[in-house]
């Protein structure tokens, strides 16, 4: 007698090591699976509230200084040092994997103003209050041996700022203008001058190298070519610039941290009007630098905090502030795009991660793709009311919580005003100016 | 460049002295000139400045100062002295040409050159800088991009380098290397060639995927023409065989007269090949009926008619290639006259049989493709059987005649020929038709024209019939005696584009008042009545529908042509209290929708969000699920690929011209960028645009 039995292959469920995982078969015909819309709904709201959960973006401060950190910089081959410069002419180098200061140099006397350090990472230079630019070999100096600069510079005048080269041994400072030196002499290749106002910084294009972008106290930012030695046009703004940062994949973007608490960027083609005007700052930015990725940058502010922008986008995505942290002087971003750097008035750096939640360390494949997912829903279902309320919520110090209520009163006050004026005028006599002209004084040749 | 930069500094000193010269304190003055002391003690020249002491009207920049300042000088004055001296005409004849030309224009400002100088470089750096545009906006818009951009391509080091740095130490070590050298092992013996390795860099994974598909496409049109060839060779029909052998030698000769018109030089060369054979079937015993095979047909040769037949053959085989084969030259043409007849005559014999031959052939192939079409097609096993009985029963040649009028009349109607072929597939009624055709064909005479052309010839007598609607009296061409039924259709098609427009203009004429137009343009329209309607339809959309819970099979039998018994339906089917009293109730001319849910409102999207262009758009991103449950792994792991992946650890060093392939090396800019585009307004990229959802 012949008995019909059901068989399978066992290939297709056995598995071959314990350690494999066990095969789930499974049916996507649509019927079963039904109401896509609100499940995805639910899990976008679950990974959104999760997000805000796990948004614990301060890491460690590192403290050490005995004034409030002026600069810092980035060491351009390793990711785990970086160096900064106080007030009262101290230097430090940090070791970010232990959290320690590595090394202590007494560079100048008064503050130190800006600091850079060479493409290649041997070594760095520094500039103060006391006239001087500075080169410092990166290593510390061995037993025995002093703590002494490369190469000293003595100036004529006070140097607020410098920049490296991104490939050839050249720098740049500005003071009453800017200067370009070779590495190897001590008077600059050549000056350039437009206007006569302290230059309070000066940033290398870091694509096409030649370029140059600087800002002044007379409100202006002022571009030059190293090529030609020669200026190439000036705009000026309604208040002055701190500082500008150039994106590092977008050759002609840059970014300028402004004293009327907003940041423009700027197409250096097309200078008649920023193409975004990012504000949510309520008091001076201070410093600005753009993340590796160039699709988002970060701005330090006088109002004690640490806002990230994306690059598109004319609002923040992210606030970072502690209750100690004071007047956040300057920032950085690291290079592989993780941690984000501020160096603030009282005396402190901190460490904060670029992406307030994300979990650091190894990530086990299945987590990787439930991350993913979670990004991805928390993507699309970002313009749902609900959702957005939870993931824009932030809380804010009782001071720029109230500083963001004023300024939106007065923002009101201010349209209404206009509005009215408008309403009372002849028609046409009014004209409407967008909220990126506004901000334009002129553009000088 | 390096002077340059010399000049400038040289130009800010100067500048610099100036500036302390001028108004300072006499402490700075003196600390200045101490400078300028200890500056020229360091031996740098410097032009002095020649002192005035004499106060003058004006003072030239090169301290000369001159008398007669304001008078101007004539160029007639200088020419006076010299007029009498012939030695001086030189100097007097560029005198007067420098007289003609014109005065040189005054020099810009020094503000004005600087500016234009920035302006100069600052258009040519916007467009230096513009070349990375097309890369900016790639990469904006890239689905993922990934960082750091400059991917290390993974290289084999090879052994040898590898090795090269390490020695043997350990007196182990060192005994094994003795031994190696005495059997010279080559232990530094390049394992991999300089050119693998260039190959392993070079070639990339597309590159190797496409070699591979041609390889793979090559060997299989190879194992494709094999097996072509064994089932060739199985055939064990010998008439077959003959045939084919035949027809190949025939189409051999042919090609061979095809060559000899062509190029006689090789045809020659073929010649000789021909000759070889012939002698070296001279030579041979093969055809010559003494081998063994043609022994025993000797003995049946007396019974057996057929094996006299094969005798015959192979030696009329070996009379054919023992045959000298003459050499025709071109230049004997006249002489060759009879000769030339016979041949044709006996082409034309060999062409019949040739017929007969391609008949023969295709008669193989298409019981071949009967038989290959049972194995395939089981359903209609049962026609093509009987057809391919009633062909092996014999009305093979049938089927041959009618491709040989198939031939003939494609060579007179192209179109036609192409109907047959596609006709030809199916055979029953492929003959019915071409009877049709012949028929046709017979009776039109020289009717079969090409219906392309008479479709112009009639749109042109269309076109005329529109300018003048009074022609169309005239009558169609007397050819059309017989319809056909592709002129029909191309009449009917044409009928339909013939336009109405005379009607038009008449009505025009005619004139009319607007609110006529306007009557008559609403004439049908009863908005009262349609605006009821649709309150009655809104009416009883709204109306609460019952909900049907009733599952067939459920305590009873189900199955197909089943229905649920009453009860059961009475039972699940359940009536909602009926609705609250609708706001329009009293109002007639008003429809309220209370479709709008408030409480839901709160929780859906009022305002259509930026990238999104229509509501659609968005209610479809939000419709498809991007979860496992919903998707394959794959298109799982597709849809939640985030946008940006940057590696731990890793320096991201900003974008360079060697990541990007098709911007050049910003090289000075002195090398022309391979893609350059004109510093245009750039399209937007970062406006919101507001626009209202539903």
């Amino acid at each position: 007698m012949r008995v019909k039995v059901l068989s399978r292959n066992p290939d297709d469920y056995v598995r071959e090591t314990k350690l494999d995982l066990q095969r789930v078969p499974r049916n996507y015909d649509p019927a079963l699976h039904p109401f896509e819309v609100p499940r995805e709904y639910t899990r976008a709201l679950n990974a959104t509230k999760l997000e805000r959960v796990f948004a614990k973006p301060f890491l460690s401060s590192l403290d050490g200084h005995r004034d409030g950190v002026n600069c810092m910089a980035k060491h351009p081959k390793s990711l785990s040092t970086v160096l900064s410069g106080a007030c009262d002419g101290e230097v430090k180098i940090w070791n970010l994997t232990k959290r320690q200061c590595i090394r202590t140099i007494q560079a100048h006397e008064g503050f130190v103003r800006g600091m850079c350090a060479r493409f290649c990472g041997t070594s760095f230079f520094t500039v103060g209050d006391d006239k001087t630019v500075k080169q410092w070999k990166m290593e510390s100096p061995e037993y025995g041996e002093e703590e002494e600069p490369i190469h000293t510079i003595l100036g004529k005048t006070v140097y607020t700022g410098i920049d490296h080269h991104w490939k050839e041994a050249v720098f740049a400072t500005c003071g009453h203008q800017v200067d370009i030196w070779d590495e190897q002499r001590t008077s600059p290749m050549c000056s350039l001058t437009w206007g006569f106002d302290s230059i309070s910084s000066v940033k290398f294009n870091p694509i096409e190298t030649y370029l140059l972008g600087s800002c002044a106290s007379d409100r202006n930012i002022v571009l030059y070519d190293m090529r030609k030695s020669t200026p190439l046009k000036k705009v000026i703004l309604n208040m002055r610039t701190n500082t500008l940062c150039w994106n590092p994949m977008e050759a002609f973007i840059f970014t300028a941290a402004n004293e009327d608490y907003n940041l423009y960027t700027f197409d250096m083609r097309f200078l008649e009007s920023p193409v975004m005007v990012h504000m949510d700052h309520v008091s001076a930015v201070l410093d600005v630098d753009y993340s590796p990725t160039g699709k988002e940058f970060v701005s330090a502010s006088f109002d004690k905090s640490v806002r990230i922008f994306p690059v598109d986008k004319g609002h923040s995505r992210e606030v970072y502030h502690t209750k100690r942290m004071q007047h956040v002087i300057t920032v950085k971003w690291t290079s592989d795009n993780k941690y984000i750097l501020c160096g603030s008035d009282e005396m402190n750096i901190r460490l904060w991660k670029a992406n307030a939640s994300e979990k650091l360390g190894v990530l086990a494949p299945r987590e990787k793709a439930a991350m993913n997912y979670n990004q991805k829903l928390k993507e699309k279902f970002q313009y749902h009311p609900k959702i957005r309320r939870i993931a824009q919520h932030r809380h804010l110090p009782k001071s720029i919580y109230c500083q963001v209520k004023e300024q939106r009163i007065m923002r009101e006050a201010r349209r209404r005003k206009e509005l009215n004026r408008r309403k009372h005028s002849k028609p046409g006599s009014m004209p409407f100016v967008s909220e990126r002209k506004k901000h334009i004084v002129a553009v000088v040749k | 460049m390096a002077e340059d930069w010399l000049g400038v500094e040289a130009a800010v000193s100067a500048s610099e002295g100036e500036d302390g010269d001028e108004g300072q304190e006499d402490g700075e003055r003196r600390h200045q000139r101490l400078l300028e002391a200890v500056s020229s003690l360091s031996g740098r020249k410097r032009r002095k400045l020649a002192e005035r002491t004499e106060a003058s009207v004006q003072v030239s920049e090169f301290n000369v100062s001159c008398k007669g300042a304001g008078e101007k000088l004539v160029l007639s004055e200088l020419l006076q002295p010299i007029r009498p001296k012939s030695a001086l005409s030189s100097v007097k004849k560029e005198l007067t040409r420098v007289k003609q030309k014109k005065a040189v224009e005054l020099p810009l400002s020094k503000e004005e050159a600087k500016r234009v100088v920035r302006e100069a470089a600052y258009v040519r750096t916007s467009k230096d800088v513009g070349k990375w545009q097309q890369v900016v906006l790639q990469n904006r818009r890239a689905e993922q991009l990934v960082f750091p951009l400059k991917q290390e391509i993974a290289t084999v080091v090879p052994l040898e380098q590898a090795a090269s740095a390490w020695k043997a130490r350990t007196p182990l070590e060192q005994e094994i290397f003795g031994l190696l050298r005495k059997t010279q092992q080559p232990i530094t013996d390049p394992l991999l060639t300089p050119e693998e390795t260039a190959s392993l860099q070079a070639m990339s994974l597309e590159e190797a995927r496409q070699r591979r598909a041609e390889l793979q496409k090559a060997r299989v049109v190879q194992s494709y023409y094999e097996a072509k060839a064994r089932r060739e060779k199985k055939i064990k029909s010998k008439k077959y065989h003959r045939v084919l052998k035949k027809t190949k030698r025939r189409k051999a000769l042919k090609e061979f007269e095809l060559l000899h018109k062509s190029d006689p030089e090789a045809a020659l060369a073929r010649l000789e090949e021909l000759e070889q054979l012939r002698m070296q079937e001279r030579m041979s015993l093969k055809h010559q009926n003494k081998g063994k095979w043609a022994r025993s047909r000797a003995i049946m040769a007396k019974y057996d008619l057929e094996a006299r037949k094969a005798m015959q053959e192979q030696l009329a085989k070996n009379k054919e290639l023992t045959q000298k084969v003459r050499v025709e030259l071109p230049e004997e043409e006249p002489g060759d006259v009879p000769e030339e007849a016979v041949t044709s005559q006996e082409e034309e014999e060999e062409e019949e049989e040739m017929s007969e031959e391609e008949a023969l052939l295709q008669d193989f192939a298409q019981k071949r493709h009967v038989r290959q079409q049972q194995a395939g097609s089981p359903e209609g096993r049962g026609a093509d059987e009987a057809e391919a009985v009633s062909e092996l029963l014999g009305d093979g040649p049938i089927p041959t005649i009618c491709a040989e009028e198939q031939a003939s009349a494609g060579i007179e109607q192209p179109p036609q020929a192409q109907e047959e072929i596609l006709l030809s597939e199916q055979l029953g009624q492929a003959r019915t038709m071409e009877d049709v055709e012949a028929l046709a064909s017979e009776e039109h005479g020289e009717e079969p024209e090409k219906p392309a052309a008479a479709r112009a010839e009639k749109q042109v007598q269309q076109q005329e019939k529109g300018r003048a609607g009074d022609r169309r009296a005239k009558k169609p061409p007397a050819k059309k005696k017989i319809i056909s039924l592709q002129a029909m259709l191309a009449e009917t098609s044409q009928e339909v584009q013939c336009p109405s427009l005379p009607v038009v203009v008449e009505e025009e004429e005619g004139g009319f008042d607007q609110r006529g137009v306007i009557t008559e343009a609403f004439a049908g329209d009863d908005v009262v009545a349609d605006f009821r309607r649709e309150k009655r339809k809104a009416e009883q959309a709204a109306k609460p529908q019952p909900v049907n819970l009733v599952l067939p099979g459920w305590g009873e039998w189900g199955g197909t042509g089943l229905k649920p018994s009453t009860k059961k339906i009475k039972r699940f089917l359940l009536k909602p209290p009926p609705a609250p009293p609708r706001k329009d109730q009293h109002l007639p001319h008003v429809i309220m929708s209370e479709q709008r849910n408030i409480h839901a409102a709160a929780h859906q999207v009022s305002e259509l969000p930026f990238p999104f262009e229509r509501h659609q758009q968005f209610e479809q991103s939000i419709r498809t699920p991007v979860g496992p449950t919903w998707n394959t792994q794959r298109a799982f792991q597709k849809l939640t690929a985030p946008r940006v992946i940057t590696r731990a650890g890793h320096i991201i060093q900003p974008i360079s011209a060697e990541d990007v392939p098709n911007v050049a090396p910003a090289a000075g800019g002195r090398a022309k960028p391979a893609l350059e585009i004109a510093p245009k307004r750039q399209e937007q990229p970062f406006r919101r645009p507001r626009r209202r959802a539903r």
